[in-house]
């Protein structure tokens, strides 16, 4: 068979779209822990985060081969290159909302109030699942909407700091709530780091950070 | 700018009515390896035929436009025969003299225009094809006729043969597009240490060649030029989508 | 299948058959000459004058001379005439009217009956200066070589490739180096051959010498003068009726017949080894 990049990107889109799978359902896992405040999901999130892993490398796997038989200048370079990162940054946040996972096993929670994080998390995922939509469908402005949209979770991340710095809150939710914000903060830059990509695919350049 | 060996302003080329080259201003840096790319009857060839002053052999041809050599016009204040030993020309195909040994071959540029110094043409013949890394496969009898090389050591020879009058600039045109890969490989690397001592322009069909050896690239169509700068460049994030389409080999 | 078979056996047989037959004249007459000839030839014939009429003995040496000193006269006049022309349709003609004109001329030339050229130098040179001359002879040899001399040198000449001139003009050689130095030295071999096949047709000519040079029965004396030669001799000799000279007739023609030979023998080892 020819090797064909058509083919190569379909395969690479195919497999980011599982991984993407894998990340809402730990989304929906991580989700309901925090509104229900119960543990023991360790096990399961360790096996999708694996699971994403695996899936990373499946797509290392087609960019270097794509690599090797092509070797692709311009914008096929350019999608081989991004989808290396998109992999790792989608497997990355896996990871990001298995640790929100431990930190939960870490710290009894259950007098915590979580709606403000709550609140982050579903708008950060929802950057997350744009920012891969943005990339699949090489849409420039989503790309760019969502770069914008990260400097509101970063206010937000800080303001729930300043909260309970000054609030009167136990010790177990103070850590509890300050790390699970930071690391969904973190999972945002991610998203947003997608977006960059999204955007040099498209237009060639780097945007600086 | 110093540093620009060579400047092509506004140049356009014809064949009897037919245009083939359409007011292509560039600028070529001091030792560096130039590609040109670009899909066939593009007028890659005759943009570097310009260049030596070799289109205005063809009959028909007809040349506008500046091409300037360190601050010289190569049409209106240079002689051609000048201009072609300051500007070497490497070809397609190789073409040794046939009626020539080895070692004639490497100097026939000096010889025949009447060095006779036996010391300085030995010389000559030993560093050049040292160059091209061919001393040590043809050493032992340069007195063999050239034609009995192979392709790969023909095409080094009369690498050899232009280098030997110390040009300024080597011109390159699809140097191994009838070698092997073994061959194309020994020329690519040689390429690279060419620059050393010359600007080399090299036109070539391979878009993995020309990312291979060059630093710039120009990218013409159809007789003009599309795009030229660096080649990471080009070849990662071209400006021009002809050049996307080319590079990716989405072309017609 | 079969039928194919036996086709291609009867072809190549016939063939061969075909090729032994014309092959017998011209052992034929080898033979002859060589039986005929060889009884006549001794030192003394290829290096004495013919003796007195009437003495025995005596040999063909001013013939000798005299057939070599024309040919060489007609060499150093046709040969540089017929390269020149050579080069000049091959390499600078450009297919301008002239160069029309040049070919149809020298196609005309190698079409003209020697012995009208013989007439031409009769009228042209030797009717001016008064007496028969070598050098009239010579200028009627030569224009029989200048066709075929120039036809194989533009021919050779073109045969060099573009790509190979190219590759010249790129090293800023100039046009008459190239031509002389690259293009026409991979000619040589064209050139020498046909300059050899020249001198040979040459000195097999002879209606052109009887208008000119005529003959002598001296050692030649000086170039614009009679002088004897091979052909002539022959020719006189052969017709003349008496017994001792229609020997040395046969052994003058076998001296011919051996240059012309040896002429052949050195072009087909010339061509073989450079083609």
């Amino acid at each position: 068979m020819e090797p064909n990049m058509e083919e190569y990107v379909k395969k690479i889109n195919s497999t980011l779209l599982e991984m993407t799978e894998l990340i809402e359902n730990i989304g929906d896992y991580v989700k309901a822990a925090l509104e229900e405040k119960k543990g023991g999901l360790l096990p399961l999130t360790t096996e999708i985060c694996k699971a994403a892993q695996l899936k990373e490398e499946k797509v290392l796997e087609i960019c270097v081969e794509a690599l090797i038989r092509i070797q692709p200048f311009a914008s096929d370079l350019r999608t081989l290159t991004t989808s290396m990162k998109v992999a790792y940054d989608i497997s990355r946040i896996c990871r990001y909302l298995r640790n929100i996972i431990e930190v939960m096993e870490e710290f009894s929670i259950s007098e915590c109030d979580t709606d403000d994080v709550l609140s982050l998390l579903k708008d950060a995922r929802a950057m997350v699942t744009s920012s891969i939509n943005s990339y699949i469908n090489r849409d420039l402005k989503m790309a760019r909407d969502l770069i914008k949209a990260d400097d509101s979770i970063d206010q937000r991340y800080r303001a729930i700091l300043r909260k309970l710095a000054s609030g009167n809150y136990n010790g177990a939710c103070i850590l509890f709530k300050g790390l699970t914000a930071r690391i969904i903060e973190r999972m945002a830059d991610h998203a947003c780091y997608i977006g960059y990509e999204t955007n040099y695919l498209i237009t060639g350049n780097r945007v600086e950070y | 700018m110093s540093s620009n060996k060579l400047k092509v302003e506004d140049l356009s080329a014809w064949f009897y009515e037919k245009q083939v080259l359409n007011r292509v201003s560039l600028e070529f840096p001091d030792k560096k390896v130039i590609a040109i790319i670009g899909p066939s009857g593009c007028g890659k060839t005759t943009f570097i035929r310009c260049l030596n002053r070799m289109h205005e052999l063809t009959p028909g041809a007809r040349v506008r436009g500046r091409v300037v050599l360190d601050g010289k016009d190569i049409y209106t204040e240079m002689d051609a025969m000048e201009v072609r030993r300051k500007i070497g020309m490497v070809f397609q195909k190789p073409n040794p003299f046939p009626n020539m040994s080895i070692y004639d071959n490497v100097v026939a540029g000096l010889k025949l225009m009447g060095i006779r110094d036996k010391a300085l043409l030995d010389k000559v013949v030993e560093s050049k094809l040292r160059e091209v890394g061919l001393w040590d496969e043809v050493s032992d009898d340069l007195r063999r006729s050239g034609a009995q090389l192979s392709g790969g050591q023909q095409q080094r020879l009369c690498i050899a043969r232009a280098l030997a009058t110390e040009p300024e600039v080597l011109l390159m045109d699809e140097p191994t597009s009838s070698l092997d890969p073994s061959s194309t490989a020994k020329i690519e690397s040689l390429v690279r240490v060419l620059k050393n001592h010359a600007t080399v322009i090299i036109i070539t069909h391979n878009v993995q060649q020309a990312a291979r050896v060059s630093d710039y690239t120009a990218f013409l169509y159809l007789g003009d030029l599309i795009e030229f700068g660096e080649t990471k460049k080009i070849f990662e994030s071209p400006k021009n989508p002809l050049t996307e389409k080319y590079v990716t080999g989405r072309f017609g | 299948m079969n039928m194919r078979r036996t086709k291609d056996l009867l072809m190549k047989l016939t063939s061969t058959l075909i090729t032994l037959i014309m092959a017998v004249p011209l052992l034929w007459i080898i033979l002859d000459v060589i039986i005929k000839g060889a009884s006549a030839l001794s030192l003394d014939f290829i290096i004495s004058l013919p003796a007195p009429f009437g003495e025995v003995g005596g040999g063909i040496g001013n013939a000798i001379l005299g057939t070599l000193i024309i040919n060489a006269m007609a060499c150093v006049i046709g040969l540089p005439l017929g390269i020149a022309t050579g080069i000049y349709l091959s390499e600078y003609s450009n297919g301008s009217k002239i160069s029309a004109l040049l070919r149809t001329a020298i196609d005309t030339l190698s079409g003209i009956p020697s012995i009208i050229l013989g007439l031409f130098a009769f009228s042209l040179i030797v009717i001016r200066v008064g007496h028969y001359t070598a050098l009239a002879a010579a200028f009627a040899l030569s224009i029989i070589m200048i066709p075929v001399v120039s036809k194989a040198t533009e021919e050779g000449m073109k045969t060099v490739s573009v790509d190979i001139r190219e590759g010249a003009i790129a090293l800023g050689l100039p046009k008459w180096v190239i031509t002389i130095k690259i293009v026409l030295g991979i000619a040589k071999s064209s050139v020498i051959t046909s300059s050899l096949l020249a001198f040979a047709r040459i000195s097999g000519e002879t209606a052109p010498l009887l208008f000119t040079s005529l003959f002598s029965y001296y050692w030649p004396r000086g170039l614009n003068e009679p002088m004897a030669s091979l052909q002539v001799l022959i020719y006189n000799y052969a017709m003349s009726g008496f017994e001792s000279w229609v020997v040395k007739a046969w052994g003058a023609s076998l001296l011919l017949m051996l240059l012309v030979l040896s002429i052949n023998i050195l072009v087909r080892r010339f061509s073989t080894k450079v083609g």
